[in-house]
């Protein structure tokens, strides 16, 4: 027994040990955990990758720490994420997982978040359709519920902007980037994230990255500038948070920008929101609710985000904000607003009793009107609700279209029509309105003949023009085998206004001289049926040969000059192939042919890597070609081979390989290249 | 390859079927053509011939590749390529004994396949052992100690662990430890390669 023999004993051993492959030995393999799959965003201090946990199967986000080897930093960069991963809300980006990747640098792992920011959907980037400002309100108040309970738990923010905050596509909403949140003494309350000791020391010393103006300029508080204004607080992201409903009802704009942010922030010189008046509808009592939040003097801003939050809510359900300050009129405003229904019933009977003192005229004009208020509060609902379905259906919308591009491609460089067909129907289960999916499916229902169906499709796509519906529909319940039906069929089809005809056609005819056709005789019109449309200059009675005997079907185009299009021929099937001196330029429709000999001399051929798909061809002729080596040729079953006058090859080196090579022909000039001793018979000719 | 990767959800063999280049050629020959020129072997030709058959029959493997789709009933990967070893070896001997009356089967006919016969899938699971462990055993090597890697190589060989002490100026135990833990690295890259060479989905 030798060491291989032994060795191969632990292979034995090590399958019977680990249940190769099963999950459980997967996850024991703790390095490697993550594998890096693309780089989402670069920050200052951090890098963001997509990366695939082998763990848990799932794609997550990896921030990377990227400052240099100095442990103070990456002391700061663990603690942000040991606090963010201590803030379990779930508003609040998630953090799974904090270690040291191979170069001993420090990451931690969190939600992949596939969306965009608060500023990408008002500005409707990244695909974002518009929300109302309903909708916005909704994130807002979201956004409220995190910090509030950040607070609760002792921690500030200190860096809330739009850009920190994450919306998804299916209203998700997250706050994101800790890394200048701190913790704030509370004597009274002292927070029980503090018992941890290692976040307790960083962020009591206030340790954070850049040390300089924390925050970012348009959306900090005064007191984040100059202490002038007071400690930074909890009210200190009651301001952010002001700034950022500021942005949200100017629909983009924040409330401190330009050369002179920082002084403007000092002196709380910006903007009126009521200046947006003119282009948005902006409600005065969101605004009061702005500008108390946005407050130079931190006692005159919201004394906790519960607050502010309740002061959102009562707008919405129609109350008055405290910061409005409303006189008697607004509160009557207000109070018919809410009571809408109570009203119009109160006001409905008090002209009933009009009526029956007065007419019954009143009465009728009264009813209409409470019909046109209906409706319109009807229709603006569904509105809402449209759009809310129009942000779902995105998703489809774009899976949609790539099944369509596939399908096209299938049928456009592979032929398939059945595979095309496939595709066309799974984009309409995305998107059952996608005219385009339509029409190609009702195109290439056609090809195979399925004209109920495609009938059917054509009229779904709204795209098809009459003429060309109307023979579809002439035809519908039928299945042609001839070619006089197929012909008649073809002709029609040129004659309407159906704008790509041409390729249609090629499709059609390719398809059913393949599998309708079965009468050698019909295929024989067919076949120059179909050279003809594609080929112009074509004509059937010169240079053109197309007959069968006991070698089976031969079809020849020996030195005819008149062919362009011959992509025609694609797996049509024939066995023996001569295009021999004709004007073919592409020869890409050989591809996985049938054929049992061809005869390509005298033309431009080159493209020897069809030798792989040609699985039957026993007889090949590449006399007077360009060919320059015949590597390919060599897992050929090809038997006979004619190379004579290819003046570019220069060297026979893998024809020794081809084993079922009998007999080759060279010219006069090519003997040097001949090895000593061929497998292969001879032939020499001048 | 470099033992530091472990379990990824993309092994090397599908890899190399997706990114079907010549860089990918290479690495697939160098990991399957030991394996496909031993079992070849099996059939006693001519050494020259035994590599003419082993590129042809690599070559056709590495063709039908992208086509190939894994099927639990049919085998791994490795069951796929023996089958295919064996026919295309015969069809070889077949039409080199018969000029005249050539027959070409087509090796990837999945009938033909299936008719392996239990012996010869018993040689070839046998010959996948012994590929695996030992280039297993190639790759960890160079990682080793001198002190690891001849505590264990001896110790296989046969030696006295006193006496490979006594030459390593170690304690028994000392030995004992190093071999185990040479044994706990082979097992795990065993598992790998196993994985990475033969699994697909």
């Amino acid at each position: 027994m030798d060491f291989t023999d032994k060795l191969e004993d632990y292979y034995k051993l090590a399958t019977e040990n680990s249940r190769t492959t099963s999950l459980l030995s997967l996850i024991s393999q703790k390095q490697e955990r993550y594998t890096i799959l693309s780089e989402l965003a670069t920050g200052g201090m951090k890098k963001i990758y997509r990366v695939s946990d082998s763990v848990s199967g799932r794609d997550i986000a990896m921030a990377v720490c990227k400052l240099n080897e100095d442990s103070d930093e990456h002391d700061k960069f663990i603690s942000e994420a040991r606090l963010t991963a201590l803030l379990q809300h779930p508003n609040i980006m998630p953090v799974y997982d904090i270690g040291f990747n191979e170069n001993d640098e420090p990451y931690f792992t969190m939600k992949l978040f596939e969306g965009g920011t608060l500023a990408d959907q008002i500005h409707k980037n990244k695909g974002f359709s518009q929300v109302t400002l309903d909708g916005l309100l909704d994130y807002f108040i979201k956004i409220c519920d995190a910090i509030s309970y950040a607070h609760d738990k002792g921690v500030i923010h200190r860096d809330i902007k739009p850009e920190n905050i994450l919306i998804g596509a299916f209203g998700e909403v997250l706050i994101t980037d800790w890394g200048l949140a701190r913790f704030v003494w509370q004597n009274d309350t002292k927070s029980a994230l503090m018992d941890d000791k290692i976040l307790a020391q960083a962020y009591v010393e206030d340790r954070t990255y850049d040390g300089y103006v924390k925050g970012t300029p348009g959306y900090m508080a005064p007191e984040q500038i100059s202490r002038e204004f007071g400690e930074i607080s909890e009210v200190s992201d009651i301001f952010a948070l002001g700034a950022l409903l500021y942005f949200i009802l100017s629909r983009g704009q924040a409330p401190f920008k330009g050369e002179q942010v920082l002084e403007n922030t000092l002196t709380g010189d910006y903007v009126p929101l009521s200046e947006f008046s003119h282009t948005l509808p902006i409600v005065s009592a969101l605004q009061a609710v702005c500008e108390k939040c946005l407050s130079l003097k931190q006692d005159e801003r919201y004394n906790s985000v519960l607050e502010l939050k309740q002061e959102i809510e009562a707008y919405r359900s129609g109350f008055a904000t405290s910061a409005e300050d409303a006189g008697t009129l607004t509160l009557v405003k207000l109070f018919f607003r809410r009571n809408q229904r109570s009203c119009l019933i109160v006001a409905a009977s008090f002209i009933i009793i009009c009526v029956v003192l007065i007419s019954s005229f009143r009465n009728i004009q009264l009813q209409k009107q409470k019909a046109i208020a209906a409706e319109i509060e009807t229709r603006k609902a569904l509105k809402n609700l449209e759009e809310e379905q129009i942000s779902k259906n995105k998703l489809h919308k774009e899976a949609a279209l790539k099944y369509v591009q596939q399908g096209k491609s299938d049928v456009s460089w592979l032929w398939k029509e059945d595979l095309a067909q496939a595709q066309f129907r799974t984009a309409l289960e995305h998107d059952d309105t996608l005219a385009s999916a339509w029409y190609e499916l009702a195109n290439s229902l056609i090809v195979t003949q399925k004209y109920g169906e495609a009938l059917e499709a054509l009229q779904r796509s709204k795209m098809a023009p009459k003429s060309y519906m109307l023979l579809v529909e002439s035809v519908n319940g039928k299945t042609f085998n001839t070619a006089a039906e197929l012909i008649t069929f073809s002709k029609k089809i040129t004659n309407t206004e159906m704008k790509d005809w041409r390729s249609l056609l090629m499709r059609y005819l390719n398809y059913n001289l393949r599998y309708s056709v079965k009468d050698f005789d019909d295929k024989k019109v067919l076949l120059a049926y179909t050279m003809q449309v594609n080929n112009p200059r074509f004509d059937s009675r010169k240079n053109y040969k197309f007959y069968r005997d006991d070698e089976g079907t031969h079809l020849s185009f020996k030195n005819n000059k008149s062919l362009d299009e011959f992509r025609v021929l694609y797996k049509v099937y024939i066995d023996h192939l001569d295009i021999s001196g004709s004007s073919v330029r592409d020869f890409d429709f050989l591809t996985a042919g049938k054929y049992k000999s061809l005869d390509l001399s005298y033309t431009p051929f080159s493209l020897l890597w069809v030798f792989d798909t040609l699985k039957r061809v026993k007889k090949i002729n590449l006399s007077h070609t360009s060919i320059k080596e015949i590597s390919h040729l060599q897992y050929s079953p090809v038997e006979e081979l004619n190379l004579s006058h290819c003046k570019m090859l220069s060297s026979l080196q893998g024809l020794s390989k081809a084993l079922f090579l009998k007999k080759i022909i060279i010219s006069k000039d090519m003997t040097r290249l001949l090895p000593t001793n061929p497998s292969y018979e001879v032939v020499v000719i001048p | 390859m470099d033992n530091s990767n472990d379990f990824t959800k993309v092994t090397l063999l599908m890899r190399l079927k997706e990114s079907h280049d010549e860089k990918s050629w290479d690495e697939f020959h160098i990991y399957y053509a030991p394996y496909v020129r031993n079992l070849v072997r099996q059939f006693k030709l001519p050494e020259a011939d035994v590599s003419d058959v082993t590129q042809l029959i690599l070559v056709r493997v590495w063709k039908s590749l992208p086509t190939f789709q894994y099927d639990k009933s049919k085998g791994l990967f490795r069951s796929w390529l023996a089958a295919i070893s064996r026919n295309a070896t015969i069809n070889f001997l077949d039409s080199k004994s018969s000029r005249n009356d050539r027959q070409n089967i087509p090796i990837e006919d999945q009938e033909y396949i299936n008719s392996v016969s239990p012996e010869l899938e018993e040689i070839s699971e046998k010959e996948w052992r012994r590929h695996i462990s030992s280039l297993a055993w190639e790759n960890i090597k160079k990682d080793l100690s001198d002190r690891m890697r001849i505590s264990f190589t001896k110790s296989l060989d046969g030696v006295d662990k006193d006496v490979i002490a006594a030459e390593l100026k170690v304690e028994a135990n000392t030995v004992q430890v190093y071999k185990q833990r040479v044994a706990n690295k082979l097992c795990k890259e065993i598992n790998r390669l196993e994985h990475e060479l033969n699994f697909i989905n």
